[in-house]
């Protein structure tokens, strides 16, 4: 069909004109278009006029006045939304019900892959029943929980509570200090939350971890309760391990010097101490940079105590830079002497945990750092023990690091809550023992706080309980109980065992033969008393400070770690040239002023202990 | 003579080119079914090349035990084909009606899907009108945002305006078809190439999105497949977090599920890629046809 020329379509409009008849397709249009138009912004003009619906409990707008005795509005800027007054609800006769009569609060928790449902949880049953709180509960799945959690900052929508939820002290001083999102909790505790304080005055180190340099204190903290009472040190001591076995099987001793260390290596790869024929030996492995820290075992006999990592570290109480430090040139030295020897496995810098588990399962590595031995070799466990610090001759003391007990950022209030008293003397039952293991464990079996629920019983001597379907072990149990993502409030890590004993009066006995109590008590006997303080990981800085830190950080690590592996294999000779250069560079990096700036962090921090 | 032994030298490196290609991008494929096939322990210590090392169904049979997986399966099927059709119907309409040359405003309303191309709100602003819409933790999250892309609707657009002459729709005009009628009785029919494309950019663009899901939806009964597999291969990476102050139970947890979603993470990732990899070549017949498409104007 050939085109309709412009002239004919003319022709073709002015005929139907001409006729009379309205050309269909113009009114049409024109009739239609109008229509649809003034439909189209009507429904924008509805749209965009119609009232938002809020999404959280949000909480009444109307500022009043607190009662004059309960100081709870903070002293800061943030409007403190309604609170009704403490008096007036609060139950101060006892520490259950926390209210007088029921109240509400939203809370968010973070959720591991095991976490149950939050409908059906005895604790919340609990807190309704038992304490007269109602919580309105937001799991986010541990997965996403960083990016969830600024949306949720930046767009302004924040429950009253967040729990569970793993802050770090950058988000505290983010949004706690600079944004004052978060209620500042010194009065409250003060006022309503005798076991913290208890808790405070008995174990400094707890204030201190969650005190802000503002002096405020944003968060609640997870405590290892028996660290801190020095009946389970292994919870927080650098895990590092060593084949005991083997060094049974070739007639060795623990190796005392760095050169003992060597000499014991050697004998492992060269002379079959697995007894199998093959040379199949791997003495030293490790997933060099992730999960456990491979370089305490030359590091800390060097005189640094580490906790991994390139960065800060402890040397004769002063913090330092391990990898700008004069002496880490010995520590290069030495694992270039390893690794010149065979003595470190050749994917040692690229393995991943889960690799590195899988090859000390078939029975070939020697030493290693580790979560357990009956984690990664369930087979023959027994054959491990601690590796006992050595010395060298640079430092002639054993050391070993151990990390803080206390992680902040566990509990935190937001500026919005409208109940915080209440809110405080939640966070206070976890800092008693009885509601700690409670919340942990799920309450014992028909009493009082069971609520028809099923709770744990002794049986066989054994910690127990009725497993609901689908449930195989205590860890997913305890995880339909209660809402535990790892980032336990208040006390944690309890040892059943002596819970039991000192506070339920039920003695049983401890089996000191399984896995889980094997690498204790290998800790315990042969490590722990060497143990020393890491430079505290939950450490506050200033904003502007944590913006230089970060900058300076990421320039010098790039550097430091790749060049350690280069040092290491050889790639780079270590000559004392080559040294100096890198020493020099990293000078160039800002060095310094990233360890002047961490320092006065630790001067406070050291202050806080004090005081 | 001369000339027919070039082109088969031509050929024959054509060929070996093509197959070192092939090989190369094939394996990958064959690495993740052997793996998925194999011993974790083999797996973990890196000992698969092609073929499977310890033959076990163990993988696979965690991997269809565990009910999440089940679920979030028929959610990514559900995001799939139902955000298909919306944005499939949004499109086509749309780009029909900006191809039409005699529509008032074209350009501008043109300039202005163009000017979002380039221009949005980004994230934060996006997850507050999400918030207001009450949108947060329901499957709409996963289907409304991102309906029309204007990219998509502009390739549309071009179809339409290269492969269907105006002169069909005075043709039709003059038989007394509606505006309606011309789209459904004419214009639909011709569309099928540009349907299939357009539908498969969206539909693979579906299956694999999982970051509307990790920031919108809270609850695990929503989650789609893609969000489910990231959940349990980052599990390995939790091992790393508090990692001495975690109870004993907790850790052998961990390490235990670590060997799990080693042993799972290949048999998920062929389970996740199976759809796309089943129906794309029923597909390919259009594509091939409508990937040109856009290029081709006039």
């Amino acid at each position: 069909m050939g085109r309709i020329s412009s002239k004919s379509r003319q022709q073709i409009e002015q005929t139907d004109q001409k006729q009379g008849e309205i050309p269909m397709k113009s009114v049409l249009t024109r009739r239609a278009f109008v229509r649809t138009a003034a439909i189209a912004s009507v429904g924008v003009a509805v749209a965009a006029c119609s009232q938002p619906q809020p999404t959280t409990v949000a909480p009444p707008a109307e500022e009043k006045e607190p009662a004059s005795g309960a100081t709870t509005a903070p002293a800061t800027a943030a409007p403190a939304t309604a609170e009704p007054a403490a008096d007036d609800y609060l139950n101060k006769d006892s520490l259950l019900p926390i209210a007088k009569s029921p109240i509400k609060m939203s809370m968010i928790t973070t959720r591991q892959a095991n976490g149950g449902r939050a409908e059906g949880m005895w604790y919340f049953d609990f807190m309704k029943q038992l304490a007269n709180v109602e919580w309105d509960v937001t799991r986010i799945d541990v997965g996403a929980r960083t990016e969830q959690i600024n949306l949720m900052f930046a767009a302004g929508q924040l429950p009253d509570v967040f729990m569970h939820s793993g802050f770090s002290t950058t988000e505290i001083v983010q949004y706690g200090m600079l944004e004052q999102q978060f209620m500042p909790l010194n009065d409250l505790i003060d006022e309503f939350a005798p076991n913290i304080v208890k808790a405070f005055s008995q174990y400094p180190e707890v204030r201190a971890a969650v005190t802000c340099p503002d002096g405020n204190i944003y968060s609640l903290p997870s405590v290892l309760l028996e660290v801190m009472a020095g009946n389970r040190p292994e919870q927080v001591v650098q895990r590092a391990f060593i084949r005991h076995q083997w060094l049974e099987n070739l007639g060795l001793e623990d190796p005392e010097t760095l050169d003992d260390l060597y000499d014991v290596l050697t004998a492992f790869k060269e002379q079959d101490p697995n007894g199998n024929g093959a040379d199949d030996e791997v003495p030293f492995t490790g997933a060099w940079n992730s999960g456990f820290d491979e370089r305490c075992f030359v590091a800390t006999a060097l005189g640094f105590v580490t906790s991994g990592g390139l960065l800060m570290a402890m040397l004769e109480g002063e913090p330092v830079v391990f990898s700008a430090h004069p002496r880490y040139a010995e520590y290069l030295k030495y694992m270039n002497r390893l690794w010149n020897g065979g003595l470190l496995d050749r994917d040692i810098f690229t393995l991943d945990e889960t690799a590195v588990n899988a090859k000390a399962s078939q029975g070939v590595v020697g030493m290693m750092a580790g979560g357990a031995p009956f984690v990664f070799d369930p087979q023959n466990y027994a054959e491990w023990e601690a590796f006992v610090p050595v010395t060298s001759e640079w430092n002639s003391e054993q050391l070993w690091g151990a990390a803080s007990a206390v992680s902040p950022g566990a509990f935190l209030l937001t500026n919005q809550c409208p109940y915080p008293e209440a809110a405080i003397r939640v966070a206070d039952l976890y800092f008693t023992e009885k509601y700690s293991f409670m919340f942990w464990h799920g309450p014992k079996k028909d009493s009082e706080e069971a609520l028809g629920h099923p709770g744990w019983y002794v049986q066989d001597d054994k910690l127990t309980y009725d497993y609901p379907e689908g449930i195989t072990t205590n860890w997913d149990h305890a995880n339909t109980l209660n809402p535990i993502s790892g980032h336990q409030v208040g006390f944690s890590g309890i040892d059943e065992i002596r819970h039991l004993r000192e506070v339920e009066g039920i003695t049983l006995p401890v089996d000191n033969t399984t896995g889980d109590m094997q690498w204790r008590l290998t800790i315990r006997e042969r490590v722990a008393q060497y143990m020393q303080p890491n430079f505290p990981g939950a450490i506050y800085l200033e904003p502007e400070a944590q913006e230089r830190i970060r900058e300076l950080q990421v320039a010098i690590s790039d550097y430091a770690t790749p060049m350690e592996a280069r040092f290491i294999v050889g790639e780079e000779p270590l000559t004392d040239d080559n040294i100096e250069r890198y020493f020099a560079q990293m000078q160039n990096l800002g060095v310094d002023e990233y360890l002047q700036i961490y320092r006065d962090a630790y001067e406070t921090y050291r202050q806080a202990l004090e005081g | 003579m001369g000339t027919t032994r070039r082109i088969e030298l031509f050929d024959l490196v054509n060929y070996i080119v093509l197959s070192i290609v092939f090989l190369v991008v094939l394996f990958p494929l064959l690495f993740t079914i052997a793996a998925s096939f194999s011993d974790p322990v083999a797996v973990a210590s890196g000992q698969i090349w092609f073929w499977p090392k310890g033959f076990t169904l163990e993988a696979y049979r965690n991997v269809f035990a565990n009910r999440v997986i089940w679920t979030g399966y028929a959610n990514s099927i559900v995001y799939m084909v139902s955000g298909t059709t919306l944005n499939l119907a949004v499109t086509i309409t749309c780009a029909f009606a900006l191809s039409r040359s005699k529509l008032r405003g074209r350009n501008l309303i043109t300039g202005l899907f163009v000017f979002t191309m380039f221009f949005s709100g980004g994230m934060i602003p996006t997850y507050i009108l999400m918030v207001r819409l009450d949108l947060i933790d329901s499957r709409w999250a996963m289907i409304l945002p991102g309906a029309m892309s204007v990219w998509n609707m502009i390739i549309t657009r071009t179809y339409y305006q290269a492969s269907i002459p105006e002169e069909l729709y005075e043709a039709a005009k003059i038989d007394g078809c509606s505006d309606l009628g011309i789209f459904a009785r004419i214009a639909l029919p011709l569309s099928t190439p540009i349907i299939a494309v357009i539908g498969l950019f969206y539909g693979v663009g579906h299956w694999n999105g999982f970051f509307n899901a990790l920031i919108y939806l809270r609850s695990e009964m929503l989650y789609p497949l893609q969000l489910v597999l990231r959940n349990i291969l980052l599990m390995n990476q939790q091992l790393l977090m508090d990692l001495e102050s975690i109870p004993a139970e907790q850790f052998e947890w961990y390490a235990r599920q670590a060997m799990m979603a080693e042993v799972m993470k290949y048999a998920l990732i062929f389970v996740a890629s199976a759809p796309v990899l089943i129906a794309y070549p029923f597909v390919q017949r259009h594509f091939v046809k409508g990937v040109m498409i856009g290029a081709i104007k006039g």
